[in-house]
């Protein structure tokens, strides 16, 4: 209608550039959210991952009468069944009568030995995100 | 004639907001700021479960060493620079270890062991004990 003023182009400009700063701000706390969601999930897993290979060695090493090392990439245990640990691409086997996966995404896993205590160092998870243990156990049975 | 201040109310006052906006903006704000606190939240706690779980390995990777190898009775301080039998700590980490022979029985020592690190500007201690039996020689 004849007298109203309408929009001047300063007043739009000035409205998109407010709106683009919302949006943008908006999308970088939607992208923050999102990635630390994602890294949240994978440091979990990683964490779960990392436990679950030590409590399964460390179970299987305290019953062990016998421990051998092949190189520092694998261990066998002796006892009442031969089982032994190992990665293979990034999957931890323990292979016993069968050989079952009890985790995933391992990065590393390494052993070594001193007067009877075992060491192994377990680096579970991805790029962004990696959980390192390292643990310590000996075979009760060996025990002085 | 209108004055300044009657001129600036006029022009930007013609509509106002509504309680439905202002509600609808403050929900989106409480949404965000809600899933923020969330997210920073939880990644400090999985930090802390993965500090707890590292630091509680170490400690009982210390007890095995001195357990199979066997120290003196005393105090001693572990760290990245100054490790026990090749075990080192977890990165950050420091452990103060103590170890006192048990009264009325001499065969056995108490390991106590106290493991620190920084969280957040804050010192976080786990501490372990444990007994073990030394045969003198």
């Amino acid at each position: 209608m004849d007298g109203e003023k309408g929009i001047t182009a300063v007043e739009v400009i000035l409205t998109l550039s407010l709106w683009t700063i919302i949006m943008i701000l908006l999308f970088n706390i939607l992208f923050f959210i999102t990635r630390g969601y994602a890294i949240n999930v994978k440091g979990m897993d990683a964490q779960y991952s990392a436990r679950m290979v030590v409590f399964n060695i460390n179970r299987d090493i305290r019953s062990a009468t016998q421990i051998e090392l092949v190189g520092d990439e694998k261990i066998i245990i002796r006892g009442e069944e031969n089982i032994s640990y190992y990665q293979e691409n990034g999957i931890v086997y323990r292979h016993g009568k069968a050989k079952i996966p009890i985790a995933e995404k391992v990065i590393v896993l390494s052993f070594s030995c001193q007067n009877n205590v075992i060491h192994y160092s377990v680096i579970t998870g991805e790029d962004d995100y990696r959980y390192d243990l390292k643990v310590a156990c000996s075979p009760r049975a060996l025990l002085p | 004639m209108y004055s300044l201040r009657q001129k600036i109310v006029r022009t930007a006052g013609d509509r106002g907001t509504s309680l439905l906006e202002v509600l609808a903006s403050m929900v989106i704000v409480v949404l965000v700021v809600q899933l923020t606190y969330i997210i920073v939240f939880s990644t400090s706690q999985i930090t802390r479960s993965g500090d707890i779980t590292a630091a509680s390995y170490y400690a009982t990777a210390l007890i095995e060493a001195i357990k199979a190898e066997g120290i003196d009775s005393g105090s001693y301080q572990f760290d990245k620079d100054n490790s026990f039998n090749g075990i080192k700590p977890p990165k950050g980490m420091a452990a103060q270890v103590t170890i006192t022979p048990v009264d009325g029985q001499p065969f056995l020592f108490l390991i106590e062991i106290s493991v620190n690190w920084i969280e957040s500007g804050q010192t976080k201690e786990l501490e372990m004990s444990s007994i073990f039996r030394r045969d003198m020689q």
